[in-house]
């Protein structure tokens, strides 16, 4: 074979290659940032499409009667929804099952007790309960966070029983107190976590802690050139909670933490 | 296949091992008694395996070089419940990692950070060891101790990032991590934490160092090999002669751009490229979190980097108010 036609060969190799990582084209550029900073945003309008569809608003359904006698006069053991009206509560009810029931199972036996609806012992009930609570404590303490918008269970859910992009400490995270051999809760290639949060580097596979649970900083540069860090150490330990309210309702609802 | 046209590296003659004229006094000079020939070593380089001097400090070099690269992997087989097939399927991401910021200075346990400090020990050890060796090895043979004082320079930016630069901080755990994964991603953390290390200036000189070592890496082994066909690897012997490989070369430089190294500075040059690739990347990190906080916002305060507008809308700081306090 001739100089050219080993070269011809590499070229058409290494396309193959290329061709084998990485998505298919086209990718769209924006520019984000100031000119000549790089800062972009490049998407795949196919894969965009794609997400767009998966994360459509459901029609809501059509707004219930304030008036009327309350849901906890009526039904038995209403813990949470004490203020709403049967038919605001029904609509709750139905909403909740579009929302976070799973495709197979959209209807009130996923969380009831189909014999005895005031039952507790099915665990999605324990759960939906608590669920609402927080919502509810979302939507009246932390207004600066949610605005006006708020949170209803389909922010997080979209139609799944649990989130896809759902954030939890892992018990075997940190530095365990075996003799040798302690990952300190990083370098970890098959982590379900890391995978998720991480991509497929050695950094700590639960980055939230720190900041959800913990009093950590989020931010890591300084405003200045030389050394502000003590600066930023003597403003009180700020912290930049990510998601405060999560955290204040697990803390005292919850008891899950200390 | 191509074949080599230089008559040194395509011809390999084999014959028993021939010691040299007997030399008198008996100093270093022995070629070596036990010395074999390697075929395939012979294919890129010379053939013969040995003498190896190793000497006590070469000895004791190479067991903390073990001790450290055994507390490294054990750690690492340790944190995957020793299972050999995991092992070698998470390599790149298994590490030993440094202590945990709250200790400080003071000695972690051994699990939290102690195992850490023992092999950075011993492998310190065995570094400063094995220089020793590259040293005293040339002053034996009555050389001049450049290898020695290039390694050197390789051994400070060793030693600033794992040794001198944790200590200024005051932390241990400011130290890289033992790790494939694991100290590439302290490397992009280092740099997101400092605000981008490509402001920092010796990083730049640092660069421009490694990357003029690898131009004139090129342009001087190119030219020496494109003049092996006469000869020219045997450099200094030519240098005097019309028409030789030493003439082209240095006349096709001139050709190209006016001006040549010659067949001792070209060596010269390269020596100070590596040496400073490592000596200023090691003055690159010492600064960084000791003298400058922010190199991307040292750069804008000194000129260096344009201050680019803002192009969102300018929010008020969270960390200011207590909007997102508990």
């Amino acid at each position: 074979m001739n100089h050219l036609g080993r070269i011809l060969l590499a070229g058409v190799a290494s396309i193959g290659l290329l061709a084998g990582c990485g998505e298919r084209p086209p990718i769209e550029t924006q520019q984000l940032g100031y000119r000549g900073t790089g800062m972009e945003e490049n998407t795949n309008p196919r894969l965009l499409a794609e997400l767009v569809a998966k994360n459509q608003v459901p029609a809501s359904q059509p707004p219930a009667d304030a008036s009327g006698p309350l849901a906890s006069e009526i039904y038995q053991n209403v813990q949470v929804l004490k203020d709403l009206s049967v038919g605001e509560f029904t609509r709750v009810m139905l909403s909740m099952t579009e929302w976070v029931a799973p495709a197979d199972q959209k209807n009130c036996t996923y969380c009831h007790n189909g014999e005895n609806y005031a039952d507790e012992s099915k665990y999605q009930y324990k759960v939906a309960r608590r669920m609402l609570s927080m919502t509810r404590e979302i939507n009246s303490s932390w207004k600066t966070h949610v605005g006006q918008t708020g949170v209803t269970c389909h922010t997080c859910h979209r139609g799944q029983p649990v989130p896809e992009y759902v954030w939890f400490t892992d018990p075997g995270a940190g530095r365990e107190n075996a003799f040798v051999g302690t990952r300190a809760g990083q370098n970890s290639a098959i982590t379900g976590l890391g995978v998720t949060t991480i991509g497929h580097s050695s950094l700590p596979y639960d980055p939230y802690s720190p900041f959800l649970l913990g009093e950590a900083n989020i931010r890591v540069n300084t405003d200045g050139a030389a050394n502000r860090q003590s600066q930023l150490d003597q403003a009180g330990g700020v912290d930049v909670r990510v998601d405060g309210a999560y955290v204040e309702f697990a803390r005292r609802e919850l008891h899950l933490l200390p | 296949m191509a074949e080599y046209q230089n008559l040194f590296t395509r011809v390999q003659v084999e014959a028993p091992h021939y010691p040299g004229v007997p030399h008198d006094p008996k100093g270093v000079w022995s070629r070596g008694i036990k010395a074999s020939a390697n075929y395939w070593l012979g294919k890129i380089g010379d053939a013969q395996i040995g003498p190896f001097y190793l000497g006590s400090t070469g000895v004791i070099s190479i067991i903390c070089f073990i001790i450290a690269f055994e507390i490294v992997g054990l750690n690492m087989l340790a944190s995957v419940n020793w299972n050999p097939l995991q092992f070698i399927k998470q390599l790149p991401w298994l590490a030993l990692e440094p202590a945990a910021p709250e200790y400080g200075l003071r000695l972690p346990p051994l699990q939290h950070g102690g195992w850490h400090l023992m092999a950075g020990f011993f492998l310190t050890v065995s570094v400063l060891l094995w220089w020793v060796r590259t040293y005293t090895l040339a002053r034996k043979l009555r050389m001049g101790t450049h290898t020695a004082w290039a390694f050197a320079s390789a051994i400070w930016l060793f030693l600033v990032l794992g040794f001198i630069r944790p200590v200024l901080m005051g932390s241990w755990s400011e130290a890289v991590p033992f790790g494939i994964f694991a100290h590439l991603d302290w490397t992009a953390a280092f740099s997101l934490r400092y605000g981008n290390l490509l402001y920092n200036p010796f990083h730049a000189l640092s660069i421009v160092f490694l990357y003029g070592s690898v131009l004139l890496f090129a342009m001087h082994a190119g030219t020496i090999m494109a003049v092996s066909r006469y000869g020219g690897e045997r450099e200094v012997e030519q240098v005097l002669d019309r028409g030789t490989a030493s003439e082209r070369a240095a006349l096709f430089w001139r050709w190209t751009m006016g001006f040549n190294a010659t067949m001792e500075s070209v060596h010269r040059w390269a020596w100070w490229f590596a040496v400073l690739c490592t000596l200023t990347g090691g003055i690159g990190i010492l600064l960084t979190g000791t003298a400058v906080d922010n190199w991307y916002l040292w750069a804008v305060k000194h000129g260096v980097a344009p201050s680019y507008p803002a192009t969102f809308e300018v929010l008020p700081d969270p960390a200011l108010n207590s909007g997102g306090a508990q």
